[in-house]
C-alpha cells in the first residue's frame, strides 16, 4: 500500500515537474514583457543599462538565454520563491505573496464544490441506477444530460438571472458580485454572513457540474455491480436491498470513480475560473486570466505550478481513496 | 470437419464433394442452371430482406429509429441551414452598428434585439454559429487522427519487445502528461498568438489538447486486438505492420472512433465557446458564440438568452446523434432489435 502510493506519487511528481517546466518556457517564450514595460511614447530616453537592470530583476531580459532565465526561475523555485508580477503590472509583488492572498479565495470555491457534486452526483447516480426507468432516474439522467451540453457561462448566467428575477419580485436575493463586502467591519457577523450568501450561487454552479458528470459515471458503474453475483449472494443470505447496496455494492461501484476524481478538481479549477470572472472574484482563476493579458512570466508559471500541484494531491487523494476501497490493491 | 462427432475420413469427404460438385454430379448442374428455379421466382417477403441485410444498413436502420436521433438530426440540420443562409440574407452585419436602437429587444428589423454596442444580435449569432460549427467539425476530425494514431501505436507496439513497451511506456506518459497540463491555460497562451494569423489555427490548437482520453481507450482496444488470432496469423503470413493496422485493427474499432468523433464535435464546441467567452478565443474580424455571450447584460436578457440557446440547441443535437449512434453500434443496449 505505501510503495504503491509513494511510486504513484513520485510519478506524479515527476509529471507535474515536466508540466510546469514546459509552462515556463512557453510563457517566456510566447509572451514578450519588455515590449509592454517601455512604451515606445517615454518622453525622455532611458539608460540602457537602466532598462537592462529593470528587466533584469524581474528576470524577462530578452538578451538572457532563454535557459538561463529558465535555471534562475528553477533556483528561485528551490527556495520557494517565484519571482516578482511582470508584464504590464509594474508593482513588483512577489508571486508567492500574490498567490498566497488569492488561493484560499479559491480553494473554498473548488473543495466545496467537488466535495458537495461527488456527495450528489454518487447520490443521484446510485439511486437512479437501483431504480432504473423510474421517473426520478430519467429526470435526472435528463437534468445531467442537458447541463452537460451547456457550457459554463451559459449555466452561471442561468443562475445569475433566476437570481436576479427572485430580487426583482421579491426583493430579497443573493449577492450577485464580490465575495466580500468591504463596507462592513471585517469579523463582523453581517460581514460573515454576507461572505456566506456569496458563496452559494458559485457554489451551486460548480456542485452542478460536478454532480451532472459524476451521476452518469456512477450509474454505470452501479448498473456494472447490480448484475453481479456477489450482489445476488448478499441479496440471498437475508440482507435486504438498501444493506446489500450501501455494504457490497456501494464500495465496488465507488472503486472506478476514484480515478475520475482526480479530473473532476481539474474541471473545477476550470470551472471556478469563469466563475470567479463572472462573479467578481479576487481568486486564482482571475489571476490566471489577468496575468496571461498583461503578458506577466512569472505569474502564470506560479499559476501553472498552483494548478499542477492541485491535480497532483487530487491524483494522489483518488489513488489513496482507491487503495482504501479496492482490497485487491493493499 | 469441424463437428469432432464427425468421425468420417478424408475420402469420404472427397467423395461428399465430388457428390456436391456441379461439374461431377449432373443433377446438381441442371439445378443450378434451370431458369426457372433461380431467384427471382423467391417470394419477396421480409424475411428474405433481413436475412441478407448487412451491417452499416442494419446499424442506419437501428440508428434512425431512435427517436432522440430524428430529434438531433432535423435540428442539427436545420442550424447548418440557419448558419449557411441566414447570414447572407439578413440586413446587419455582425460589426455594423445600430447605435440608436443600443439595448433594445427583439423587433422586426433586430430579430433578436441590440446589445448596448448597437451591435445586432441576430447577426453575430449568426455569423457565430458558422464559426463554431467549423471549428467544432474541424476539431473532431484532427482529434480522432490524432487519437487514432497514438491509440493504435502504443496498443500495437507494446507487445512487440523491449523496445516496443519502451515506446509504448513514452506514449502512455505522453498522454499523462497532457492530461496533468492545465490545458486551459495553455490555451490562453498559444492562442492570441495564432489568433493574429488566422482563426483557423483554433482547430490545431483545440485537438492538441483534447484527444488524450480517447486515445488512452483506443491503447487498451487495441491491445486486446493484438492478441486475437486474425491479427497473430496476419504477422507470422508477414503482413507489413502498416497494413495491419489499417486492415485489420481499425476497423474493429471503428464504432468507438465515430462515437468519439461525434461527441468530439460538441466537446471542441464547448471549449472554443468557453475561450472566447473570457477573451482568448476567436478574435476581432471574426466573430463566435462566445464572443456573442461575452456582452450578456443580466438586466436585458436577450443580450445572452438567444446566443445561448442557439449554442445550447446545436451541442444538444450533436449529443443525441452520438447517443443514438453509441446505443445503435452497442449490441447490449435496447436498441439491438432490429
Amino acid at each position: 500500500m505505501i510503495r504503491f502510493v509513494s511510486l504513484r506519487l513520485l510519478t506524479y511528481v515527476i509529471l507535474a515537474f515536466v508540466a510546469t517546466s514546459f509552462a515556463y518556457l512557453l510563457a517566456a517564450s510566447l509572451m514578450h514583457p519588455e515590449e509592454v514595460l517601455y512604451p515606445p511614447i517615454a518622453t525622455q530616453p532611458i539608460p540602457p543599462a537602466t532598462a537592462q537592470m529593470y528587466l533584469d530583476v524581474r528576470n524577462v531580459n530578452p538578451d538572457t538565454p532563454l535557459f538561463e532565465r529558465y535555471a534562475t526561475w528553477l533556483g528561485g523555485l528551490i527556495r520557494g520563491d517565484l519571482g516578482v508580477t511582470t508584464g504590464t503590472n509594474k508593482s513588483m509583488v512577489p508571486v508567492v505573496q500574490e498567490l498566497a492572498t488569492r488561493i484560499p479565495i479559491s480553494l473554498r470555491l473548488v473543495v466545496l464544490g467537488t466535495v458537495i457534486g461527488t456527495v450528489l452526483g454518487v447520490l443521484v447516480g446510485m439511486v437512479s441506477a437501483v431504480r432504473r426507468n423510474s421517473i426520478g432516474d430519467r429526470v435526472s439522467t435528463f437534468l445531467a444530460f442537458v447541463l452537460l451540453s451547456l457550457p459554463t457561462p451559459v449555466v452561471i448566467l442561468i443562475v445569475q438571472q433566476t437570481n436576479q428575477g427572485v430580487m426583482d419580485l421579491t426583493g430579497w436575493g443573493l449577492p450577485a458580485i464580490n465575495p466580500i463586502n468591504p463596507l462592513l467591519a471585517p469579523g463582523s457577523w453581517e460581514s460573515i454572513s454576507y461572505q456566506i450568501k456569496a458563496l452559494v450561487m458559485p457554489t451551486i454552479v460548480l456542485a452542478l457540474f460536478a454532480a451532472a458528470s459524476y451521476s452518469r459515471y456512477m450509474k454505470v458503474t452501479t448498473l456494472d455491480v447490480l448484475g453481479s453475483d456477489y450482489l445476488r449472494t448478499a441479496r440471498a443470505k437475508g440482507l435486504t436491498r438498501g444493506r446489500a447496496m450501501t455494504k457490497h455494492g456501494l464500495r465496488m461501484a465507488l472503486i472506478p470513480m476514484g480515478q475520475y476524481f482526480a479530473f473532476a478538481v481539474g474541471a473545477a479549477f476550470t470551472g471556478s475560473l469563469f466563475v470567479e470572472l463572472m462573479f467578481n472574484w479576487q481568486g486564482i482563476g482571475r489571476f490566471a486570466v489577468s496575468s496571461i493579458g498583461m503578458a506577466d512570466v512569472n505569474g502564470t508559471a506560479g499559476v501553472v505550478l498552483y494548478t499542477a500541484i492541485l491535480t497532483l494531491l487530487s491524483a494522489t487523494f483518488a489513488d489513496f481513496l482507491q487503495g482504501v476501497l479496492d482490497p485487491r490493491i493493499r | 470437419m469441424t463437428n469432432p462427432s464427425d468421425m468420417r475420413g478424408t475420402d469420404e469427404a472427397a467423395q461428399l464433394q465430388a457428390h456436391s460438385d456441379p461439374a461431377e454430379n449432373p443433377v446438381i448442374a441442371s439445378v443450378l442452371n434451370d431458369p426457372s428455379l433461380s431467384e427471382q421466382d423467391l417470394p419477396q417477403g421480409d424475411a428474405r430482406a433481413i436475412e441478407s441485410m448487412g451491417r452499416s444498413e442494419l446499424l442506419r436502420r437501428r440508428f434512425l429509429r431512435n427517436r432522440s436521433a430524428q430529434i438531433g438530426m432535423v435540428v442539427f440540420a436545420l442550424l447548418v441551414l440557419l448558419a449557411i443562409f441566414a447570414p447572407m440574407f439578413y440586413q446587419y452585419g455582425p460589426f455594423e452598428r445600430d447605435l440608436r436602437n443600443a439595448l433594445s429587444g427583439p423587433s422586426a428589423y433586430h430579430w433578436f434585439g441590440v446589445n448596448e454596442r448597437g451591435l445586432d444580435i441576430f447577426a453575430r449569432t449568426m455569423q457565430g454559429l458558422r464559426i463554431s460549427l467549423v471549428i467544432g467539425l474541424g476539431t473532431a476530425v484532427l482529434t480522432s487522427f490524432l487519437s487514432v494514431v497514438v491509440g493504435i501505436v502504443a496498443g500495437f507496439v507494446s507487445s512487440k519487445g523491449r523496445w516496443g513497451a519502451l515506446a509504448d511506456g513514452a506514449l502512455v506518459n505522453l498522454i499523462n502528461l497532457f492530461l496533468v497540463i492545465p490545458s486551459l491555460l495553455l490555451l490562453m497562451l498559444f492562442s492570441p498568438v495564432l489568433q493574429q494569423r488566422s482563426w483557423l489555427w483554433m482547430i490545431p490548437l483545440l485537438a492538441l489538447f483534447a484527444w488524450m482520453l480517447t486515445a488512452r481507450v483506443l491503447r487498451a482496444m487495441t491491445q486486446q486486438l493484438v492478441r486475437t488470432e486474425y491479427v497473430e496469423a496476419a504477422k507470422f503470413m508477414g503482413v507489413h505492420p502498416v497494413v495491419t493496422m489499417t486492415r485489420h485493427i481499425l476497423p474493429n474499432i471503428a464504432s468507438w472512433i465515430i462515437i468519439d468523433t461525434t461527441l468530439g464535435v460538441s466537446g471542441a464546441i464547448l471549449g472554443e465557446t468557453g475561450l472566447s467567452f473570457i477573451g482568448f478565443g476567436i478574435q476581432y474580424p471574426q466573430v463566435s458564440l462566445g464572443t456573442v455571450l461575452q456582452d450578456y447584460n443580466i438586466s436585458a436578457p436577450y443580450t445572452w438568452i438567444p446566443p445561448a440557446a442557439v449554442l445550447a440547441a446545436l451541442v444538444i443535437s450533436i449529443n443525441l446523434m452520438g447517443e443514438a449512434l453509441r446505443d445503435a453500434l452497442d449490441p447490449t443496449s435496447g436498441a439491438s432489435r432490429l
